[in-house]
């Protein structure tokens, strides 16, 4: 008798989340690190891209200082992973979307410059930003998944009650498509 | 309450029915995956063995899948699902490297395992696409760019410039492929002078001479110059070269594409994902 209590109370520990809720915590800030980490690789491209387009469109100067100002703005919204609040993630999406607008207009422009669509330079770093925007989609998707299983955690009984005695965690912030979002040029090459 | 239900049963449903549309990803039954029915079986066998090949060598883990249709998604989209489903390549070196072709829609696409990115980078993906895999499938010949791309990729892998360059070559600007060639034709000419010809008639030499001011003149057409003149002057210096026996070199010939055979490999025995990981590198193409 005193075996099946002890079998069925561990596999009931293993279950109820006192494992499961840590590694969701964890895995949710592993997949933030992730997409903060895409966000940042894009804006390591903008530089090189500006200079580049200055050097065939110098006088495009409004839609140049937009992305360059956006840039500056984005890059001093870091979010670490352990300090997450919706409020936080709503400034963060709003700083990267400013610059995915920006971006666009600036590639836009850029279709009205033959030469400067031709050159090897502009095309590399067309590819890499290509790259760069897959690989922030997918980032997202994985966080959004990673959120959605978290949240399910500990708003879902059982693993919700382990999570009222042991844990505390609040639900965690969740991207949402903004308005701006929807409505940002889709950067197509 | 009841409308909330209903709407919520709605809403479930109906999200079922748009994953319901997305292709489903066929099984990973070889290195050579090819719905779409591109390769003959001897072209399929050739790839495979390649594959395998560069597989046992411990460089990655190739795939190449092509489909009739990728459907409602985008190439990205179906791409990154096959990634994260097959999870080719390693668990810890993720060194996986798919090929994908559809053909309703004609989208080509290169996703690159998350432990290649730094060799294979999106860059390099692009170039490959543009360079090697839609020239050739533009010319139906979907085995040998697919080829050619393996070949790339193991190039970059093994730092082999010289295979890289061969296979993709730097196009250099026309002046400077036309300065080469005259310089070129100038050191030979002028070594072949010296050789005497025994025959010295006078017909003999206008023949030569008219034969090498058209050797001499008809590279530099080709290669774009239109100038009449500096033609003109070329033409005469052939010309001189030839009439007093100087020989013309024969053409260079500019290097050709080589692909290797298949080599041999393992017998396909067992095929699948080593748990690698894919974060969405590579780059995709219309061809």
């Amino acid at each position: 008798m005193k075996l099946v209590v002890l079998i069925l109370a561990s596999l009931l520990i293993t279950s109820c989340g006192l494992q499961s809720i840590p590694q969701a915590v964890n895995d949710v800030e592993a997949k933030w690190a992730e997409v903060s980490n895409q966000y940042k690789r894009r804006s390591d491209l903008i530089p090189n891209l500006v200079n580049t387009v200055k050097g065939y469109a110098a006088h495009e100067k409004e839609t140049l200082e937009s992305v360059i100002n956006a840039r500056a703005n984005a890059t001093k919204m870091t979010v670490d992973a352990s300090n997450l609040t919706p409020e936080k993630l709503k400034q963060f999406q709003a700083a990267q979307g400013q610059l995915s607008q920006a971006l666009g207009r600036l590639m836009m422009v850029s279709e009205r410059y033959p030469d400067l669509k031709a050159s090897t330079n502009f095309s590399a770093l067309q590819s890499q930003l290509e790259g760069t925007e897959n690989r922030i989609t997918i980032a997202r998707q994985r966080y959004i998944q990673s959120v959605q299983g978290f949240n399910n955690l500990v708003t879902v009984i059982p693993t919700s009650l382990t999570n009222k005695w042991f844990f505390g965690y609040e639900k965690k912030p969740q991207f949402e498509t903004t308005a701006a979002e929807s409505a940002t040029p889709k950067v197509e090459f | 309450m009841k409308l909330l239900l209903l709407s919520l049963l709605f809403s479930l449903t109906s999200l079922n029915v748009i994953a319901q549309d997305f292709v489903a990803i066929p099984e990973l039954s070889s290195p050579v995956v090819d719905m779409g029915g591109f390769f003959t079986p001897e072209e399929k066998v050739q790839l495979e063995n390649k594959i395998q090949s560069i597989f046992q060598q411990g460089l990655m883990q190739p795939q190449i899948l092509t489909v009739e249709t990728i459907g409602p998604e985008s190439i990205e989209q179906f791409s990154i699902r096959v990634a994260e489903q097959w999870k080719l390549g390693g668990k810890e070196s993720d060194n996986g490297l798919i090929f994908i072709l559809s053909k309703a829609e004609r989208k080509t696409r290169i996703e690159v395992g998350s432990g290649l990115e730094g060799d294979i980078t999106d860059l390099q993906a692009h170039k490959m696409i543009q360079e090697l895999m839609i020239p050739s499938f533009k010319k139906q010949a979907f085995a040998n760019g697919f080829s050619q791309a393996l070949d790339y990729s193991t190039a970059i892998l093994g730092q082999d410039n010289k295979k890289m360059n061969e296979l993709i070559q730097i196009k250099k600007k026309p002046e400077y492929a036309g300065l080469f060639a005259f310089v070129f034709y100038i050191l030979v000419s002028f070594l072949f002078s010296f050789s005497r010809r025994k025959s010295r008639t006078k017909k003999g030499s206008w023949l030569r001479g008219l034969i090498s001011a058209a050797l001499f003149t008809l590279p530099f057409l080709a290669l774009g110059l239109h100038n009449q003149i500096a033609l003109g002057v070329l033409g005469l210096i052939g010309f001189i070269m030839g009439f007093f026996g100087f020989h013309q070199a024969g053409n260079y010939t500019s290097g050709g594409y080589h692909s290797r055979g298949g080599l041999g490999g393992g017998g396909s025995s067992s095929w699948g994902g080593g748990g690698g990981g894919f974060s969405g590198g590579g780059a995709s193409g219309d061809w």
